[in-house]
């Protein structure tokens, strides 16, 4: 057969195209009964959890005591897990931590070293010195 | 292969003989009793059902409706997509419904390509089909989706106190693969067990299923393209591997009336150096089918004939109608008839 398939060749699953997956899976809220630096966080289970929880009916919100400093924590569907220490915060700070750990997609955070980049290839196509004017052209 | 007209017949008649009835695909609340009824009553799964209000207790179960927004199918439902014949739930299981979300996970995939690629070989479209659509593909969509595995025997969910109830929401399945010991694992190929992928893959299919169940034969429709084929980004150039192109190319002029292809030298930069460039043109008259660059002649018009072929192949309609997107009395195929693969 003259014309066959290149079995190697990967694809990619873009979300976000055709449809949009919340990678954020699960939320926990860890709070101490005592220490002083849960106060915030207590507050904000007090007023606030069925709150968040009736916004974020695609992420599993689940309240955890134990003691040490308090902590939001996501769970991703990549596997990954995010926590964030949220030691003396007020409970305006804690909800902006909250927002951040559930519009984060769970991938490692990575230096982004070029202005640009895309899974897509370029629209124009990459510039050829053979194709430009014949006049203008550099010849070896 | 199959022609428009014949993919529109298949879409609108035969979605009986692909295992389910058409009076399922009713929408609406009142369909979803029946539909539980019907896969009760016809399908080979047999266990106890699901009732709604257990399985509207299992937060998993809850969130992953949220997530793919598929709030109007009954949680009873999505719960049964989740269990797998191996898993040894006393709950009925989701054989029934992957075999039919098989079916038409198959057909609206390759009606995609058929419709957007008209001319591809078939060997290529059969494998593009296969990347959307292979447990692998599948699994990986699955584990996206931030579905969770139980893969305990039931043996040893019974020591751990845990019932059958609770499993709900999770993909319960008795895992092929087993870490024995650091460094030996003990693979099963038996009707009790099951690969990963394979049970990831059965969840999407009965999945598909399940929608196709309440929401109706466009809803699964929308559902795969959403879902399964829109986000899926596959390079059909990278994957077409021609391996005489020149010859193929002559056979192709030949047989579509052109005239023979000719190749000419269009730019070149140190012919005498060690990185020599060159860029030649396919020619048929006065009509460029082609161009590549190499660094030496023949390998540059071997590309130009392979760019030549890409661009035949990878033909695609400008504004392309799938017969399973318009109503069936609207539907007008393109009398349009490929000459097929190119014999050398």
């Amino acid at each position: 057969m003259p014309v066959q398939p290149a079995k190697f060749i990967q694809s990619t699953f873009r979300n976000g195209v055709g449809s949009f997956v919340q990678p954020c899976t699960k939320i926990v809220l860890r709070y101490c009964n005592w220490g002083g630096s849960s106060r915030g966080m207590r507050k904000l289970l007090n007023e606030n959890i069925r709150q968040i929880a009736a916004e974020n009916p695609e992420i599993e919100v689940v309240v955890q005591k134990k003691s040490g400093h308090p902590i939001v924590q996501g769970f991703y569907a990549n596997g990954n897990i995010k926590s964030v220490c949220v030691r003396n915060y007020e409970p305006s700070k804690i909800l902006e931590k909250i927002s951040v750990v559930r519009n984060s997609s769970g991938e490692k955070l990575r230096k982004y070293n070029r202005a640009v980049e895309s899974k897509n290839e370029s629209v124009r196509g990459i510039w050829s010195p053979f194709h430009v004017d014949a006049e203008h052209r550099y010849r070896i | 292969m199959f022609t428009g007209p014949r993919l529109a017949f298949l879409s609108r008649q035969s979605v009986s003989k692909l295992g389910m009835r058409r009076s399922l695909s009713a929408t609406g609340p009142a369909a979803s009793g029946a539909a539980a009824e019907y896969a009760q009553k016809h399908t080979k799964s047999k266990g106890d059902p699901i009732s709604e209000d257990l399985a509207a207790t299992s937060s998993a179960l809850q969130t992953l409706a949220a997530r793919l927004h598929l709030k109007d199918i009954p949680y009873s439902t999505l719960a049964r997509t989740l269990i797998t014949d191996t898993s040894g739930s006393r709950f009925a299981n989701n054989s029934g419904l992957a075999g039919f979300g098989k079916s038409l996970l198959a057909f609206y995939t390759y009606e995609h390509f058929m419709i957007n690629y008209p001319r591809l070989p078939q060997r290529v479209l059969r494998h593009a089909v296969d990347v959307y659509t292979a447990p692998r593909a599948l699994a990986e969509v699955a584990k996206l989706w931030g579905v969770q595995s139980e893969t305990r025997t039931p043996f040893a969910r019974y020591l751990a106190n845990v019932k059958d109830e609770s499993v709900l929401g999770r993909l319960a399945y008795i895992d092929a693969v087993e870490a024995v010991e650091p460094g030996v694992t003990k693979i099963t190929d038996s009707k009790t067990t099951m690969h990963a992928d394979v049970a990831m893959a059965t969840f999407i299919r009965a999945l598909v299923a399940a929608v196709y169940a309440h929401r109706g034969l466009d809803g699964a429709r929308d559902f795969i393209h959403q879902y399964l084929i829109k986000p899926r980004k596959l390079d059909l150039q990278s994957i077409i591997s021609i391996s005489r192109p020149t010859r193929e190319l002559a056979v192709l002029c030949s047989r579509e009336g052109l005239e023979a292809p000719v190749s000419r030298l269009m730019a070149e930069s140190g012919r005498y150096s060690n990185t020599p460039v060159f860029v030649v043109g396919v020619f048929s008259g006065q009509s460029k089918l082609g161009e590549g660059q190499g660094s030496s002649l023949k390998e540059a018009r071997t590309r130009a004939a392979v760019n030549a072929l890409q661009a035949w192949y990878l033909y695609s309609p400008i504004d392309p109608t799938a017969p399973s997107a318009a109503p069936a009395a609207e539907y007008k195929p393109q009398p349009y008839v490929d000459g097929g693969e190119i014999v050398i």
